[in-house]
């Protein structure tokens, strides 16, 4: 029989049955890390190399579900042959690198970031904060008694370009301003943002899609902003709240802890977690239900769950008030 | 370009120095008869270069800002130096933009270096901590130091401009906030500032 040539002809099926892919070996890559050889997989970070090692390397602007962004220079370590220091969170190794994580150099930008840092922003719910400050001696300080916060709204309406020369007053500026509040779910206390990026991202390709928010203004101005500055519920924000996830100062809160907190009741040994799976569609994420006093105060997922990656959505982060409504049916 | 066509390559190649071929812009301002752009080989002393400009008009130099605001102040001590890429390494300065800036002794020297400690602050995107915090720490403590109000000794202050210029350099993402301590930071090594 001949065959038609305009036909496609698969070809003749093998008698084998395809198998999984050879196991390849993933390459590794040789470096020191405070003269100490170790091994990593090729496309490693610096940090993820420090950490297979037991190297303690501080972190702020990362998360292990975001993409670094190497913004806030706190895992700064010395390359041998590098004119400045390197990014732990984003730089990847290379062979034969040699990276020093305690130098005078190291320890001085860390402390000075730090101090920067404590100097211009409310740390006060930061957690990491104060074992980091010990750590490196800082004293933020040495710049002098923080400023007048600024008026609601001052610092939204700062245009690019248009600042005021320091008054020479000994004082040192902030990004102080009153808390942002405009909706029943959370609060933004913007005098707490180290401007990590981790909400933006969180809100945006990393996680949401949503890109409510975004850096506005540049400089010091620069801040944590929606749309025009409108309040949430003017914007585009859906309330996943995945923004507060992952903010590392708590200048993004749930409304009930933020409450609690300014009542004074907020007491963070007397609460339980406990995991369940959210009652609310098919996807099953984990929630993590922090409570206290038999009340759940806020709900988070865990980083490493394979459903969530960390990150929930409106109901499964705020829908739990109904678990809580204790009044008697009529 | 067109003059590596017209000259050849190996022609270009031999004006300059080894190290730094071909001819170089300089734009010289300040404290000089006729500001403007010069092109000279590389390797012409800076004293050459503002006699070029018709030298200057006061009595002496007080300082020359090389580089521009991410420069280097050097003093009258080192008019005879090349100006090549080694000759001002030689001197822990750089050529940067190009710019020779002649200061005579009349000029408020502190008010510029306030002037290029706001630049900083001003041109700073804000994404990396060292830089969009620092640049304003570094303009307040100069500021503390003009008005005679610093937070502790003026020691103590030109150590705390030094550890934050240091963290600039070493830690910011960019040109900009690794340079943005560099004019000033020679300044106070000049002396130039009180403290």
């Amino acid at each position: 029989m001949s065959v038609d040539p305009i036909l496609f002809n698969p070809p003749a099926r093998s008698s084998r049955l395809p198998g999984p892919p050879d196991a390849r070996p993933i390459p590794q890559v040789e470096l020191t890390i405070d003269g100490a050889s170790v091994s990593v997989a090729a496309g490693s970070t610096i940090l993820d190399a420090c950490r297979a090692q037991g190297v303690d390397t501080p972190t702020l602007c990362y998360l292990e579900n975001l993409t670094p962004v190497n913004a806030c220079r706190v895992c700064v370590v010395e390359v041998a042959g590098a004119r400045v220091l390197a990014p732990a969170c984003s730089r990847k190794v290379e062979a034969g690198m040699a990276v020093q994580t305690d130098t005078d150099r190291v320890r001085l930008s860390r402390k000075v970031v730090l101090e920067l840092l404590g100097s211009s922003v409310d740390l006060s719910s930061a957690p990491q904060a104060p074992a980091y400050f010990e750590r490196y001696g800082a004293d933020p300080g040495r710049f002098g008694p923080a400023a007048k916060p600024a008026a609601a709204g001052e610092r939204d309406s700062h245009e690019a370009g248009h600042h005021h020369p320091a008054a020479g007053d000994s004082s040192a500026a902030t990004v102080g301003q009153p808390v942002k509040i405009d909706n029943e779910l959370y609060v933004r206390d913007y005098s707490k943002c180290i401007l990590c990026y981790k909400c933006v991202e969180a809100c945006g390709v990393d996680a949401q899609n949503t890109f409510a928010i975004a850096v506005a203004g540049r400089g010091f101005d620069a801040r944590i902003s929606t749309e025009w500055s409108v309040g949430l519920p003017d914007s585009a924000c859906v309330y996943c709240g995945n923004c507060i996830g992952v903010c590392p100062t708590g200048a993004l809160m749930f409304r009930s802890e933020f409450e609690m907190r300014e009542a004074g009741t907020w007491d963070e040994a007397a609460q339980s977690t406990t995991d369940t799976i959210c009652p609310y569609c098919g996807v099953g994420c984990t929630l993590s239900l922090h409570v206290q006093d038999n009340e759940i105060v806020k709900v988070t997922s865990p980083l490493d769950s394979s459903v969530t990656d960390g990150h929930l959505c409106v109901k499964g982060r705020f829908g739990f008030q109904f678990v809580q409504n204790r009044e008697p049916r009529s | 370009m067109p003059l590596i066509l017209r000259l050849g390559s190996a022609a270009y190649a031999a004006i300059g120095t080894e190290g730094s071929a071909g001819p170089k812009l300089f734009c010289v301002s300040g404290h000089v008869r006729r500001p403007g752009t010069y092109e000279v080989p590389f390797g012409t002393t800076l004293r050459a270069l503002i006699e070029l400009a018709d030298g200057v008009p006061g009595e002496s130099i007080r300082t020359i800002l090389l580089g521009g605001a991410a420069g280097v102040f050097v003093g009258p001590d080192v008019l005879d130096t090349p100006l090549t890429f080694e000759g001002t390494r030689a001197i822990n300065a750089t050529l940067g933009s190009g710019v020779v800036m002649v200061f005579d002794p009349t000029t408020d020297l502190v008010g510029t270096l306030r002037r290029i400690a706001a630049f900083f602050r001003d041109e700073s995107c804000g994404q990396c901590v060292p830089c969009r915090v620092g640049t304003v720490r570094q303009e307040e403590l100069l500021a503390r130091l003009t008005a005679g109000r610093p937070n502790g000794t003026p020691a103590d202050e030109l150590r705390l401009l030094g550890e934050i210029g240091q963290t600039m350099r070493d830690a910011s993402i960019c040109g900009l906030g690794q340079t943005a301590s560099s004019a000033i930071e020679s300044a106070v090594r000049a002396g130039m500032v009180p403290g």
